[in-house]
């Protein structure tokens, strides 16, 4: 789920930088730091909408450099357990498939994929339902229920399920599985 | 929100806040103290709230001191003040909300497997001191299987490769399919022949490669990719090498663009289990249908049954230079293996054999209880079937001729060996004519070989025309060898090696190293006493080449399994 919320951090500027654009490359840095990465109790920083309030510089004793406290706005993204996602399918094994949504990964075994559908082999490997009417393989999208999540350094590791309603293959807006 | 009205399966929604507090407090007394899952009531509420926005949970805190007004208040706001620090870990209450999703059930989960470190089938946190399964990092990272589940996904893969009638390859890549190099390493001759330029022009077609990233070359043996093409309809076909990860997957690339034979299926040396051995068991296949194809026995200590053992190939310098070989390699000699009956040839030809005789309908047994081993070991009994044989100074007399290398090839290739001579011997297998049994051989008209003729037969898996081994006159033992070159098994060389029994010298392995690499090996055969045929010394070369030298080798000079960058 997206979060918008305000962060602080506090940025470390080389002296190089001081000067009319102060606040800029400040900002630049910010940026080219923080988007992109994970926390545990945050989520993924999906982008940085603006921000809020610079505070006063501390210069380090020992060297030039001059820590900011930064305080900026933020969108987040992080799964919970219980959540329902999209997401897209990007491979598919005998074992399950992997899907992604966004910059997290997510596990589906097959002990949670209805007993309906069976793993099909070959050039493109999918699982289709008995009557042939879903079919998940790679790049479709499906709507699938986390039951579990668990952060790493850098990635979020997801395990999800389609074996409830209204979750599976969303080929056309609305289908159930 | 109401902490009596929530959606609970307990009884407990109909009593008042005293009730209630008096069922949290006895359930808070059963819950563990670390654990900040709740049991029971309280957490349908939590779970339902703590799934949502974080500033939402805050509301929920005003309301704990309502409910229980007594001391424990403060547990219980710390215990949910500690839950709700703690929504960046994956630590969660067990309990699962309502509604369909019932057919988990949580308490009986057996774990299959975990990925990321949650089992994938309750959601529940890996337990971090019990480590157990196997780690299957090639197919996605992360991965990790009970080893339950493994059995389970091995006998539905055995039912379906069996209706498929398909069998197991697992491909080594270095000297077997492959030989690679670092351009660092290229010889002078080498460059002088324009091989780096050979790897940059663009047909796709071409045998020689160059690894950019790695900064490498590559060059495909003669005939793989019809090998891999025929063997893909026989065989579900992995790549299981000691080099790492992304030399793999370059390599993979290489052999298989359309990644339609290995997908998901290359391995490496971060996957193995045990350090310097490959194994079986990150292997999604049962043991019982697969074949293994590698240069190198020694990696494969615990599975030498399934192993069917290649020679290698050395085709850059710097790979003859690593196995202690100082011959001209075979880019520098602008030669190459034949594709018409080189190594893969050969070996695809005995897939073919032993896939006939698994699924052969006129055998009674049924399919699923048949073992790939057992056709091995029939197809190469088949080999030698009909000799018997006397050894003669081949062994030291104080070592038992039975548990020798050579006797022993000899039984599994189908002959049966003796220590003396009698009537139903058919070959004398020797060194030197000197000896009584060579004597008493060429008297009574039996076969007089060298030794490497069971080592020939062993590599091309076909008995080898005896004439092409003859024993000659000691005085003339180098041309001797140098003939032998022309289809020795340098196996047989190094093996004498590793074993102390120096018969031979290194020079003469590097004859033969040099005559195995060689077809057409006019320069090198010394044609002396035996009249090699031409195509004789070739298959004896290309047959030598078969020969595992490199374990032999191994053992004798450096690695046993080749790796690469």
């Amino acid at each position: 789920m997206f979060f918008h919320i305000v962060l602080e951090r506090n940025m470390q500027l080389h002296p190089r930088h001081f000067g009319p654009h102060l606040r800029d490359k400040l900002v630049s840095k910010l940026i080219k730091d923080v988007e992109g990465t994970c926390s545990g109790r945050h989520g993924f920083v999906v982008a940085i909408m603006g921000v809020e309030d610079i505070g006063k510089g501390l210069i380090r004793e020992g060297t030039g450099y001059v820590t900011f406290p930064v305080k900026y706005q933020c969108v987040v993204f992080r799964p919970f357990k219980g959540e329902i996602l999209e997401a897209v399918v990007t491979m598919v094994n005998k074992m399950g498939f992997f899907a992604e949504a966004g910059l997290v990964q997510i596990f589906v075994s097959n002990h949670l994929i209805l007993d309906d559908m069976k793993f099909q082999s070959g050039d493109v490997p999918s699982y289709t339902s008995s009557d042939g009417s879903v079919k998940i393989q790679k790049e479709s999208e499906v709507r699938l229920k986390i039951i579990g999540t668990r952060v790493d350094a850098t990635e979020i590791f997801c395990v999800g399920t389609i074996k409830d309603d209204f979750l599976g293959d969303i080929s056309d807006p609305g289908a159930a599985v | 929100m109401s902490l009596a009205e929530a959606p609970s399966p307990s009884p407990s929604s109909s009593s008042g806040s005293d009730d209630f507090a008096a069922l949290l407090d006895s359930e808070l007394e059963l819950a563990s103290g670390a654990d900040s899952a709740f049991p029971g009531d309280p957490s349908p509420a939590f779970p339902a709230t703590e799934d949502e926005d974080e500033d939402e949970d805050e509301d929920e805190d005003p309301e704990e001191p309502e409910v229980d007004p007594i001391e424990q208040n403060g547990t219980k706001r710390r215990r949910v003040e500690e839950q709700l620090q703690d929504q960046g870990t994956s630590v969660r209450p067990d309990k699962i909300p309502t509604g369909a999703s019932k057919n988990v059930q949580v308490e009986a989960c057996p774990h299959p497997g975990y990925f990321g470190g949650l089992c994938f089938r309750c959601g529940k946190p890996q337990d971090e001191e019990n480590v157990s399964g196997v780690a299957f990092g090639y197919i996605h990272k992360g991965l990790r299987l009970g080893t339950s589940e493994i059995d389970r996904l091995r006998g539905a893969d055995l039912k379906n490769l069996l209706r498929e009638r398909k069998l197991v390859l697992i491909l080594d890549l270095d000297h077997t399919l492959i030989n690679s190099t670092k351009l660092q390493d290229i010889s002078f001759a080498e460059k002088d022949l324009g091989i780096q330029t050979a790897a940059s022009k663009d047909d796709p077609n071409r045998s020689i490669f160059s690894l950019n990233s790695m900064q490498m070359l590559t060059k495909l043996r003669p005939f793989v990719r019809e090998f891999l093409k025929e063997a893909s309809n026989m065989f579900e076909m992995y790549i299981y090498t000691m080099g790492d990860k992304p030399y793999a997957i370059e390599i993979a690339k290489l052999l298989d663009p359309s990644n339609i034979y290995f997908p998901s299926k290359v391995i490496s040396n971060s996957d193995c289990t045990q350090q310097h051995q490959k194994g079986l068991d990150v292997i999604l296949g049962a043991e019982s249908v697969a074949v293994i194809l590698d240069d190198t026995e020694y990696v494969w200590q615990k599975h030498k049954e399934n192993l069917i053992l290649m020679e290698r190939y050395h085709f850059f310098a710097s790979s003859c230079r690593q196995f202690g070989f100082g011959v001209r390699s075979l880019a520098e000699s602008m030669q190459d293996e034949r594709e018409s009956d080189g190594a893969l040839a050969t070996v695809l030809d005995v897939l073919k054999r032993i896939h006939a005789s698994f699924f052969d309908m006129a055998v009674e047994t049924d399919l699923s209880s048949r073992d790939v081993r057992q056709v091995i070991k029939a197809v190469r009994k088949e080999i030698l079937q009909g000799c018997k044989i006397v050894f003669s100074r081949v062994f030291p007399n104080n070592t038992r001729p039975q548990e020798q290398m050579f006797w022993k090839m000899a039984e599994y290739l189908g002959a049966v060996c003796s220590t003396d001579v009698d009537s139903s011997v058919t070959h004398v297998v020797t060194v030197d004519l000197g000896t009584e049994k060579a004597r008493w051989g060429v008297d009574n008209k039996k076969f007089l070989v060298h030794l490497r003729w069971i080592e020939a037969a062993n590599f091309r898996w076909h008995r080898q025309p005896e004439e092409d081994f003859p024993v000659t006159a000691p005085k003339e033992k180098s041309k001797d060898k140098d003939n032998a070159v022309a289809g020795k098994k340098e196996t047989s060389k190094d093996r004498q090696n590793s074993a102390a029994e120096k018969k031979e010298t290194t020079k003469d392995k590097e004859e033969n190293a040099a005559a195995r690499q060689k077809e057409t090996m006019k320069e090198k055969e010394e044609n002396a006493v035996a009249g090699q045929k031409e195509t004789g010394n070739d298959e004896r070369n290309v047959g030598g080449q078969e020969k595992d030298d490199a374990k032999e080798n191994a053992v004798a000079t450096s690695t046993t399994s080749p790796t690469d960058s």
